[in-house]
């Protein structure tokens, strides 16, 4: 594989992991929310910062990275989902704002300057790049996958579910919704800030800009193009964003004539996302499926 | 009588200056099934929402198996043993219709961190929500999105969900209202039944023959005041609550 390939690829295994930690919050338990890139800002940032001026190694910083961008997530979250729809959506895009804000304009932050040397990532004795390095990632996708997988397995997820679809029936059968809203935007924030760490590990260098709201606007659409509250899609979604820009290079004039153009005909098409229910992809599959049986 | 399940005392609700509930007392006792009647705008689903915990009333002491529990959230009285239905029915149409019984089954698991990681996924969680789907008759129904379900079995759904909390008392909302003849007669056996297994029941019923049918004893609402408390008998007689339904007699313009 050329670098180019592998670059573009580390790229789109990151930001599948921060699109699975938003489908968590949208998806399974149904809280918009317009701000994500500011926990993918806030886990590269601590990463960075533990790692350079803290002086850990990746390895340790990761679980204080996890545990910062969760407690921020817990923090912001709490106020927020009392909020609804529009109103937590607007509120979501305000914190992005000043998330990156205080990126900015804090000295401790980098500034405008953001925050360079952060250290190649070791493992055994092998400082990690190129195909490694991508590797890496996609062993971290996996893990978010699978605890993805048994989250929608759990009591949690299912109370998560019961919320999305009708709060006031669900509290009635005992689901706090503070609690397990919670829970999804803790478990949905952490993976993000997963996602920071790696890439701000994977760059090198990291400022402001690189997590502001056009970011997050892109998660939410890996979420919703690949179909929201389903297991693969916000994979197959990052993979389709991230492969687009590259494909359509030599459009580069049209490309965002080319993007709407796409979201439009999928509003139209296959309003459940690539994979969601009533989806092509999954009557085919059930198709097959049935074939087998017969 | 035997013991006091659910007392109300002087309970008010007032939405600024609508006083929708105005100092309401009654008792349920253990295994009874009560109706809550009244004209519309009466107050009995305001009522409802103060037992089940989505309004915190404005004045007044609300106890629950000896317990004070005016102002706790609709999940704790789901866990002291409430359960209810809606209505205007509310089930989570994008689940199936046995994952929407295996919601309540969850309650004792969502109550603790480490429970509420244990899957759902379960064969025993499963039979369990399936006999409560046969029980009303919709385990054929089993594995259809509850969305796409008609009124008359979304009834029993609701139904089917208050009885998986396993709860100590049923409130139910006009569990009647937009049902066939067949529909209602099998709801009823259905609340019959459910009395029978030792649950007592709070009822709100707008159709006449099912609420006194079905009661044991009845409270009347008018205004938010209580107007009157009995036997079906009682209160069929009752001429306050012929006047509240029917209006002052005499006049030519109330036949």
């Amino acid at each position: 594989m050329s670098d180019y390939t592998i670059t573009i690829g580390t790229f789109i295994a990151i930001q599948a992991i921060v699109a699975c930690g938003l489908n968590v919050i949208v998806g399974y338990a149904g809280q918009i929310s317009l701000g994500h890139a500011a926990f993918f800002g806030i886990g590269a940032y601590s990463s960075a910062l533990l790692t350079t001026a803290g002086g850990l190694s990746f390895w340790s910083a990761l679980p204080l990275v996890l545990f910062i961008t969760g407690f921020i997530g817990l923090v912001l979250g709490l106020p927020s989902l009392r909020l609804k729809e529009d109103f937590l959506a607007i509120t979501t895009i305000g914190i992005n704002f000043i998330v990156v804000s205080v990126f900015l304009y804090v000295p401790f932050f980098g500034g405008a300057l953001g925050i360079g040397g952060i250290p190649r990532v070791i493992l055994f004795g092998e400082r990690l790049r190129g195909t490694p390095f991508l590797f890496l990632c996609l062993a971290f996708l996996a893990t978010v996958q699978l605890a993805s997988w048994l989250f929608t397995r759990s009591w949690s997820g299912l109370a998560c579910f019961a919320l999305r679809e009708d709060e006031s029936a669900a509290s009635s059968m005992g689901v706090s919704p503070v609690r397990f809203k919670l829970a999804a935007f803790i478990l949905g924030t952490a993976m993000a800030g997963l996602g920071g760490a790696l890439y701000a590990h994977f760059m090198r260098f990291i400022s402001a800009t690189d997590f502001g709201f056009p970011m997050s606007v892109m998660i939410l659409s890996m979420v919703v193009l690949g179909g929201m509250g389903t297991l693969w899609g916000p994979v197959l979604g990052a993979l389709v964003l991230g492969m687009l820009p590259e494909v359509f290079r030599p459009l580069t004039e049209y490309r965002m004539f080319l993007y709407a153009a796409l979201l439009l005909l999928m509003i139209r098409f296959q309003p459940g996302g690539l994979l969601g229910e009533s989806s092509f992809a999954r009557q085919i599959f059930s198709r097959l499926k049935g074939g087998n049986q017969e | 009588m035997t013991e006091i399940l659910l007392s109300l005392r002087e309970v008010s609700m007032h939405f600024g200056g609508l006083k929708a509930l105005d100092k309401v007392s009654f008792d349920l006792c253990n295994g009874e099934i009560l109706g809550l009647i009244g004209p519309n705008g009466a107050g009995k689903t305001t009522c409802f929402n103060t037992v089940s915990g989505v309004y915190r009333p404005t004045s007044g002491e609300i106890r629950f198996g000896g317990i004070r529990t005016d102002g706790l959230p609709p999940h704790r009285m789901a866990a002291l043993g409430i359960g209810r239905t809606f209505q205007i029915v509310r089930p989570f149409p994008n689940l199936s219709v046995l994952d929407n019984v295996i919601v309540a089954m969850g309650l004792p698991c969502y109550r603790g961190i480490i429970p509420s990681c244990g899957s759902w996924k379960r064969q025993t969680t499963r039979d369990g929500a399936m006999g409560l789907l046969s029980k009303v008759g919709l385990d054929s129904l089993a594995s259809q999105k509850a969305g796409l379900l008609p009124l008359g079995n979304l009834r029993r759904l609701e139904l089917a969900r208050a009885l998986a909390l396993n709860p100590r008392l049923l409130l139910l909302d006009e569990s009647f209202s937009g049902l066939r003849h067949e529909e209602i007669a099998m709801q009823e056996e259905l609340v019959r039944k459910t009395r029978e297994s030792g649950i007592s029941i709070l009822l709100i019923e707008h159709n006449m023959r099912v609420a006194m049918g079905l009661s044991d004893r009845l409270v009347v609402l008018d205004h938010g005041l209580k107007l009157a408390e009995g036997s079906p008998e009682e209160i069929r007689k009752n001429p306050e609550v012929i006047q509240a339904y029917l209006g002052k007699g005499g006049n030519s313009n109330a036949a």
